[in-house]
């Protein structure tokens, strides 16, 4: 940044067009000035809700990313998590991804940043007392207590200003800052792409040297680095500042100051060395009282205690504030073992221990919380949306336990256990007052109403392939439009009235009186509950070292089902396995569930105990494998018989399925009438039903970020009015690896089409050659003759969509485009699917797919050839497309650039280069005629020609079995 | 006090503890945060800019900062230490209203006069406005510093070429202007 640009910021910034994107990339490069910051935050504010939420991710990147002294950013995020429940679970979940993909470097920038952030922000989410006291937190930050001074001095002259300033000041003067300095991702510096970052810095060294700004920055931040005795030492101190915080570089025209910096951390070293010996000794016997969260006040209460006897044995040496010693908890997580967050049953004994020993200490929160206060609207409120919030994350770790447990099970007992998973969550926590965001349809009227989900249809889901990972497909029936957090509603109402009982009888049983808040733990009545936000702990806990793939045979055995199986490994006589055979007359699905459990775990000790081979093993394997097939269909409610017939009366199963397969447009309402009619709840007039797919694996956080590009192309070419047809599809994040995706219901992959159209016509015997069908077969089977206007119809909707994903494919570089990857609606619009590889990588070694994008002649016959309306369109609206892409092609680059630092993700393999690469492909230096010419050479005519395009479905056809 | 040390002494922590409103832990803890934010203990004019220039990047805060420097630089040595630190924000942050004027009627008075003349206002004023640039604003009679500073002088009845303002004219124009008071108050219980 140079110091001419800030007035036109200032400029742009009050202009009327000035995007959310846009001001997503100046925050990325203004983070070193708190002013800027801040204003640019303060513009977010007046965006609409939805433009934010969709921009999630990109916050959290900020956050993580890019250092700034500025707390702007949090606070308003903060902000918006508690007024927006949705907000704050999408940041809880982004947050949670994150920090875990830097759990290798906890000592960094990033990692400390986030971990203070989601201990903030869990408080908002989980903690339902509410801090009295926030605003008035002003720490001891020098550069904002010089500001409050001077705001004074001008209250005569210019008082309006103050109120400007004051924002500032408060906001700044809350951070929380280390007293321990760290070096921001340095292993990461070395790492990643040393060379890369070494040769952008020397050009941000040149572009900054004329810079007054910088070499402000540059002195708060060489402060900020200075690392102390606990820290490593390393020779090349300099250096390292540089690698720590490349924008902040030394610049050599201020030789004398930067050797005066380096002088002052002399003197200040020694001091460190003895203060870190101190607190080290404390860290350990503090920890387990630092990381609990809860309000900040008992917090402080509590180290106030702690300190107070502390100060006797350090001889009175330093009186020591309760944050600092909160910024130590973390570098001693290893003394933890691998949980820093200490499950809230630990943390509640621990303050209990805490107040009775020094019980006779009056703390402020006590007496902020008087029991028999009236309780104000927002601490209600606040006891709706901690149930929210509570009951939301115990779902969806639920889900995600699944897929674990899923892939432990032999295939073939897959469904079964899926089933009994299903069932055991719609006993345990449906129905309840959550719903899904992001995936569940946007609620249409104003005074914003949530979904509230009744119960998962248990004999319809099903397990989605036999890879390691499991993801499975669920079918949700919610209530549309029916909960909202008026803490005055007679449903909310039960809830806080639930609350209220269950924290007396906790009161009444712990040693002190203690005030509700400070212990978590004791705020739901339902034990479930309880252990599920341990788990929420326990998930962060892991994140520094366990390897995620720690088996969780333990909770198998959790609750009920512990006797019964753990007891002894060698259940495998014959009676072990007899009483799982169901006894189909008046089992209840909770027995049954459990009973499928005790099967799985069964056959996990099995498959531990080592004689795999013996004929034995296999035998009892086989039989526990059978008893759990039949049980599969035995979970839900409704009779089997009456599902069958509401099913239709369709003799031949295996051949329903075909008709099922390419009719799955039709098939969706017809399935939702069947399974509306069957369940207890669809007699509710807002009753409706959703469909999701639960996902595990790495590869979530970049199909959600390729979705976002995808939505947020297809938004560009909406608001121009361009004509052409996008899925906009929508992915949930709900950590590093896992999540839940959108089902695209009404269409099906071209793959599909064409094996249940070719196996059929074979197994007819109209079709002895076995000649693959073609789209063009499809399309006449699906909308009847080419010449009808329901063909016509579906031709123009292929057109539409053809021509922005073509577009979208070239400029995203999206590959692996086999016929399984890419669907046909019902009304002949085109999907692509499955974005494991843009941007920058591509399957394999093999180099095919060389083509722009995907265009064969197969779709140009649809099409109608190349004199055909259709493909006509298509061309027209490839080229419109691509132009107006051009135009805002900035915001697209800049959105790569911020999501590329210092990323993990596949596709940002080439580091900086990806987003050069992509600006290169928006060919901004042609004119519009170039423009077009391109488009309908270089792009259209190359893909049409491409042989590679051919040779790699061939590849996919020989090696995946996936039809060309 | 000069050289920074771990923490203040016993001394330093008696006199300070009788010149400001700050108890013996928010003393030290202040402490701790000046020499963290600023390791040599001394804040030249140079880095008091450069903080400025972090919170008000849309204007110039030079002017304003090198008269208000002078207010906190009570021993003329160039450069902030952190008793004059902890004594200023001890007034702005938790002092009563006549201390807070007081305060900054130093700021205004910046030639030691005692008064303040149209001229010695309007440099203030001037410098203000340049920090602050368009982010706020302003009521049409204060669209200029000149405007601003003769609205002054307006409201105290007086003339801008011949009279000057003094303390006790300060404590009256606080009195007839309520948004000074209120933006007096507007850290009062922060600290």
């Amino acid at each position: 940044m140079s110091t001419q640009d800030i007035p036109s910021i200032l400029t742009v910034l009050n202009s009327k067009d000035f995007s959310v994107f846009q001001c997503l990339d100046c925050l990325k490069k203004h983070s070193d000035n708190i002013g800027i910051h801040h204003s640019l935050v303060q513009k977010l504010r007046s965006y609409n809700y939805d433009d934010l939420e969709f921009c999630i991710p990109q916050f959290v990147q900020l956050l993580v990313s890019f250092e700034t002294d500025s707390m702007a950013l949090e606070d308003f995020l903060l902000e918006y998590s508690e007024k927006y429940p949705h907000f704050s679970l999408i940041c809880f979940w982004y947050l949670q991804a994150s920090i875990f993909e830097l759990r290798n470097d906890p000592e960094s920038y990033s990692f400390q940043t986030i971990r203070k952030f989601i201990n903030k922000l869990q408080n908002v989410l989980f903690n339902a007392e509410i801090k009295s006291s926030k605003t008035s937190e002003f720490r001891e930050n020098l550069m904002p207590a010089l500001v409050l001074c001077a705001t004074v001095g001008s209250a005569i002259a210019s008082p309006q200003f103050n109120f400007y300033a004051s924002s500032l000041v408060k906001s700044q003067g809350r951070q929380e800052k280390s007293f321990v300095f760290k070096l921001a991702n340095f292993q990461k510096a070395l790492t990643k792409n040393l060379t890369m970052k070494n040769s952008r810095l020397s050009t941000e060294i040149a572009t900054a040297s004329d810079d007054e700004d910088i070499s402000g920055k540059r002195l708060v931040n060489s402060e900020y680095h200075q690392r102390s005795s606990s820290v490593p030492r390393i020779p090349t101190k300099r250096s390292l500042t540089l690698s720590s915080d490349e924008s902040e570089a030394y610049t050599t025209d201020d030789d004398d100051k930067a050797s005066l910096e380096i002088g002052r951390e002399r003197v200040i070293e020694p001091v460190n060395v003895v203060k870190d010996n101190i607190k080290l000794e404390d860290v350990e016997s503090r920890l387990k009282i630092n990381t609990v969260i809860r309000s900040k006040k008992s917090l402080k209460s509590l180290n106030v205690v702690a300190t107070e006897s502390n100060h006797r044995l350090t001889n009175g040496l330093n009186t020591q504030d309760p944050y600092i010693l909160n910024t130590h908890s973390l570098p001693d997580l290893s003394k933890v073992e691998s949980r820093p967050y200490i499950s809230l049953t630990d943390s509640a004994s621990s303050l209990n221990f805490a107040r009775l020993s020094f019980g006779d200490i009056p703390t402020r929160s006590n007496s902020q919380n008087s029991q028999n206060r009236v309780p104000s609207y927002q601490q209600l409120l606040k006891v709706v949306r901690v149930n929210y919030a509570k009951k939301e994350t115990e779902f969806v770790i639920a889900l995600q336990n699944i897929s674990v447990r899923l892939s432990q099970v032999p295939k073939e007992a897959r469904l079964s256990a899926l089933r009994a998973e299903l069932s055991i969550i719609n006993e345990s926590i449906l129905p309840a007052e959550i719903d899904i965001p992001q995936l569940f349809p946007i609620t249409s009227n104003k005074n914003k109403k949530y979904h509230k989900i009744l119960r998962l249809s248990v004999n319809e889901a099903c397990v989605l392939n036999s890879a390691e990972r499991v993801p499975f497909l669920l079918l949700i029936e919610y209530l549309s439009d029916e909960m909202d957090f008026n803490p005055f509603s007679e449903h909310n109402q039960n809830i806080i009235a639930k609350k209220k009982e269950s924290n007396a009888t906790n009161t009444a049983n712990s040693f002190s009186n203690l005030p509700d808040s400070t212990n978590l733990s004791n705020l739901d009545d339902k034990d479930d509950i309880k252990s599920s936000i341990i788990q929420v702990e326990a998930d962060l806990g892991e994140l520094p070292m366990k390897s995620r793939d720690t088996p969780i045979i333990g909770e198998w055995s959790s609750d009920s089902v512990e006797d019964a199986t753990l007891r002894s490994p060698k259940v495998n006589n014959e009676k072990g396995i007899v009483q799982i055979v169901p006894n189909t007359g008046d089992v209840s699905t909770k027995v049954l569930a459990d009973q499928m459990r005790i099967a799985s775990v069964m056959l996990q000790q099995l498959e531990s105990s080592g004689q795999s081979n013996s004929q034995e093993f296999i035998s009892i394997k086989n039989r526990i494998v059978q008893s759990m097939i039949s049980l599969q269909d035995q979970f839900d409610s409704i009779d089997y018989n009456k599902l069958n017939q509401l099913k239709g009366d369709k003799p031949d199963a295996g051949q329903r399925k075909l008709e099922n397969d390419f009719k799955l447009g039709e098939d969706w309402n017809v399935k939702r009438s069947r399974i509306r009619k069957s369940s207890a709840f669809g007699h509710f007039p807002n009753w409706d039903l959703c469909s999701v797919i639960a996902k595990n694996g790495d590869d979530l956080p970049q199909e959600a970020f390729a979705c976002q590009l995808i939505s947020m192309i297809s938004n560009i070419w909406k608001s121009k009015n361009i004509g052409v047809w996008t899925k906009r599809m929508k992915i949930l994040i709900t950590s590093a690896n896992s999540g839940l995706v959108e089902t695209i219901t009404n269409a099906i992959s071209i793959h599909s089409v064409k094996k249940s159209l070719t196996e059929m016509s074979i197994a007819n015997g109209e079709n002895l050659k076995g000649r693959i069908f073609t789209l063009q077969d499809y399309f006449e089977k699906l909308f009847g003759n080419p010449d009808s206007q329901r063909y016509k119809q579906a031709q123009d909707n292929f057109a539409r969509s053809l021509a922005s994903y073509s577009i979208i494919c070239y400029i995203l570089q999206i590959k692996d485009r086999h016929n399984g990857n890419i669907m046909i609606d019902d009304e002949g619009h085109i999907i692509h699917i499955d974005f494991g590889f843009l941007l920058s990588n591509s399957p394999g070694s093999v180099g095919f797919e060389a083509a722009p994008f995907k265009l064969t002649t197969e779709y140009l016959d649809l099409l109608g050839g190349p004199q055909g309306t259709a493909y006509q369109t298509f061309v027209t609206l490839s080229k419109a497309c691509f132009r107006c892409l051009q135009i805002e092609s900035e915001s697209i680059i800049s959105l790569v650039e911020l999501m590329q630092k210092d990323s993990n993700l596949p596709c940002f393999k080439n580091g900086e280069n990806t987003s050069v690469l992509l600006q290169q492909r928006f060919q901004l230096h042609l004119s519009e005629e170039e423009t077009d010419l391109f488009v309908e050479t270089a792009l259209i005519a190359k893909s049409l020609g491409s042989m590679y395009t051919r040779l790699y479905d061939q590849f996919q056809m020989i090696t995946q079995g996936i039809y060309s | 006090m000069g050289k920074a040390v771990s923490k203040l002494s016993k001394d330093d922590l008696k006199s300070l503890r009788q010149a400001t409103y700050f108890d013996k832990r928010e003393l030290q803890q202040w402490y701790k945060g000046f020499i963290r934010d600023c390791p040599s203990g001394q804040l030249s004019e140079e880095e008091f800019v450069k903080v400025f220039k972090q919170f008000f990047p849309f204007g110039d805060p030079v002017d304003y900062c090198r008269y208000l420097f002078q207010v906190f630089d009570v021993d003329n040595s160039n450069y902030i230490d952190f008793k004059e630190f902890i004594i200023a924000l001890s007034i702005t942050s938790r002092g009563t209203d006549d201390q807070k004027l007081s305060w900054s009627f130093k700021l205004y008075d910046h030639k030691r006069l005692g008064k303040i003349s149209y001229q010695d206002m309007l440099c203030i004023v001037t410098a203000i406005y340049k920090m602050v640039g368009s982010m706020v604003a302003l009521p049409q009679d204060e669209l200029t510093p000149e405007l601003r500073t003769e609205k002054f002088f307006k409201l105290l009845d007086k003339d801008k070429d011949k009279d000057f303002i003094t303390l006790a004219d300060f404590k009256e124009l606080s009195q007839k202007d309520p948004s000074i008071t209120n933006a007096l108050k507007v850290y009062e219980g922060l600290v």
